[in-house]
């Protein structure tokens, strides 16, 4: 079996065209499988939020005490349709982005609770906190935490598919649906026209 | 504040999150009905099967208390209370502004 053999003239232009294309931007097409991916630096920072309940210490502690400031020691920000989001993330010694616990709830949730800026205005509330296993509502768009990187440097997001989710004052309610306990089915559009004060209760 | 607003304007809606915590409804919609008797309020009381993990994952919120939504579906305010509560309410109901015109009548 011969092999072909190459002339070097034309090794040396093919190298040429590449480096031609590479300068121009037309080298690789983009990967799909990763061109949608948001990657947010973060730095070292030093804000507060107020704390949200994460335990049952925690909810004894806010008995006593009042509410709890939550540490927060990273941030980043992220610019999307024209809008800045910072992002932050709390001291802490990991920042997995699943949770292993049965329930979503602030009290179960053992993924990172993720502070977001949404409004730029630099002071977040008890409402800003975003579970990274959850998707998060960035304007009336979702995205998935793809990763957070192990020493907070970076958390990296993806759109995702799921339903809008989350409330954020001036923006609009995400869809709902529950039963009630006549088994009427009550939602967003079935209310719709009035203003509703949706409260949030238990018997205990 | 209902009645100020009226209903054709103003509906509370209760989110329930007994279900999850209690092995059966009769261990808490008897109670919850007396409560709500109690107030004299004839609110729908909708049920969270899943307690909080169902206001979380909806509305991004665990814990009690409440969402204002304006009458074309805007949220106009989370956990508000008290006076401020009311004044919001006037606001997006109208109240205030028609007490005012008529007063200026």
């Amino acid at each position: 079996m011969s092999r072909r053999r190459i002339p070097i003239a034309v090794l040396i232009a093919g190298a040429a065209i590449g480096l031609i294309a590479g300068a121009s931007g037309e080298a690789d097409p983009p990967n799909p499988a990763t061109s949608d991916l948001i990657t947010i630096t973060m730095e070292n920072c030093q804000a507060k939020r107020p704390g949200t309940l994460r335990n049952d210490t925690s909810a004894l502690k806010m008995i006593f005490s009042g509410i709890a400031k939550e540490e927060l020691v990273k941030r980043g920000a992220v610019e999307i349709d024209g809008r800045k989001y910072t992002f932050y993330l709390p001291k802490a010694n990991a920042y997995p982005i699943r949770n292993d616990h049965k329930s979503d709830s602030s009290l179960d949730n053992s993924s990172t609770l993720i502070s977001v800026d949404q409004g730029g205005s630099g002071e977040l509330t008890m409402e800003d906190g975003w579970f990274a296993n959850l998707p998060i509502r960035l304007g009336d768009k979702m995205y998935d935490v793809v990763e957070i990187a192990a020493d907070g440097a970076r958390i990296v997001l993806k759109p995702s598919p799921s339903p809008l989710r989350g409330v954020i004052v001036g923006r609009r309610c995400p869809p709902f649906s529950f039963k009630t306990n006549d088994g009427k089915q009550i939602t967003l559009e079935s209310l719709s026209g009035k203003a509703v004060i949706l409260d949030i209760w238990s018997i205990t | 504040m209902q009645q100020r607003a009226g209903t054709d304007k103003l509906a509370v809606v209760l989110i329930d999150v007994d279900p999850e915590y209690y092995p059966s409804p009769d261990d808490y919609l008897p109670k919850a009905k007396t409560i709500l008797e109690k107030h004299k309020v004839d609110w729908p009381n909708a049920l969270a099967a899943k307690g909080f993990n169902d206001t979380m994952r909806a509305f991004n919120v665990s814990g009690y208390g409440n969402i204002v939504v304006d009458a074309v579906g805007i949220v106009r305010g989370v956990n508000v209370h008290g006076p401020a509560l009311e004044d919001l309410v006037a606001e997006i109901t109208h109240t205030k502004k028609n007490k005012k015109r008529a007063g200026a009548q």
